[in-house]
C-alpha cells in the first residue's frame, strides 16, 4: 500500500478511483500519565509519554484506513490529511482520510 | 497570595528557561545535520528527479508550557497583545516535529520530503478550560526517494 499527501503517485498513472477511505481512533490517556504530565506542566518541556502514545494511536488509525482501502481493492491511497480534536479533558480524537486509487 | 503560587511560579520560571535553552540547542544542532533532508511545502515534482518511491512521514510532539508561561500569558490576556511567552514554545514544538518527520525521512533515504503540513491541536484541556493543558504539533510529507 503506497501512502502519500500528494494529489497523485509519482511515477505511477492512477487507473481507478475507489473513494474516501478513513480511519480514526479514540485514546484516553492512562490516569498515571497525566499524574506525570501535570507535573511535567509546571516545569516545562516536551512530554514523551504523550507524544508516544499519540504516534501509536495515529500509526492505529492509519492501518484502520489501509485495512479499508484493501477491502476495497485498491493499492494506493492519495491526498492523505491528519486530523486531531480533544473530545473531552481524557481523551483525542485522531482521525485520518484520504483517497482510495488504484496505480499501475 | 497562597506562597506555594509563588514557588510554582519560581520553580516554572528558572526549569523552563533552562529547558528551553537546552532544547533550543538541541534543536540548533539537529536541524544543522539534517541540511542534506529539505523540506518544501509546495507539491511540485521537479522533471529531473529520477523517483524510485515515496513514502508518507510524519513527527509529532506534544509541549507543555510551563507554570510562570502560564501565568504571564493569564495576565496578558487582561490586557490584550501578543503572548510572547507562549511563541518560542510553539516554535520548539513545530520544529522539534520537523525535525522528527526529516529524521525517518533520512533513515529511509530520501532527498526531499515535500507538500508537508502542519497541524497543531490542544490535547488534555476540558470544556472549562482546566486539566493538563498541552500543545501537540504534527508535521507530515511525502518523502521522496530517488534513484542512486
Amino acid at each position: 500500500m503506497i501512502l502519500t499527501n500528494l494529489e497523485s503517485v509519482p511515477g505511477r498513472v492512477i487507473v481507478e478511483h475507489y473513494g474516501l477511505v478513513q480511519g480514526s481512533t479514540i485514546r484516553a490517556k492512562h490516569i498515571g500519565r497525566d499524574i506525570a504530565a501535570g507535573i511535567k506542566n509546571i516545569f516545562g518541556g516536551e512530554l514523551r509519554g504523550y507524544t508516544e502514545l499519540l504516534n501509536e494511536s495515529r500509526e492505529q488509525s492509519i492501518q484502520r484506513m489501509v485495512q479499508q482501502a484493501h477491502s476495497l481493492g485498491a493499492n494506493a491511497i492519495i491526498n492523505v490529511r491528519f486530523s486531531t480534536s480533544s473530545i473531552t479533558a481524557g481523551a483525542s480524537e485522531l482521525f485520518v482520510y484520504g483517497t482510495a486509487v488504484s496505480v499501475q | 497570595m497562597d506562597w506555594s503560587v509563588v514557588l510554582l511560579i519560581l520553580v516554572g520560571y528558572l526549569s523552563g528557561k533552562a529547558i528551553e535553552k537546552n532544547h533550543l540547542k538541541k534543536l540548533s544542532l539537529q536541524e544543522q545535520s539534517l541540511r542534506d533532508v529539505p523540506v518544501l511545502s509546495t507539491r511540485t515534482i521537479s522533471p529531473e528527479w529520477k523517483i524510485t518511491r515515496t513514502h508518507l512521514v510524519s513527527g509529532s510532539t506534544v509541549i507543555s508550557i510551563d507554570y510562570f508561561k502560564r501565568f504571564a500569558a493569564a495576565i496578558r490576556n487582561i490586557f490584550g497583545g501578543n503572548v510572547r511567552s507562549f511563541e518560542p514554545v510553539l516554535d520548539r514544538a513545530r520544529r522539534d516535529a520537523l525535525v522528527k518527520m526529516r529524521s525517518s525521512a533520512r533513515s529511509l533515504g530520501a532527498s526531499y520530503v515535500i507538500n508537508v503540513r502542519m497541524e497543531t491541536s490542544r490535547i488534555g484541556v476540558n470544556k472549562r478550560g482546566k486539566g493538563v493543558g498541552c500543545a501537540e504539533v504534527l508535521a507530515y510529507g511525502t518523502a521522496i526517494i530517488l534513484e542512486k
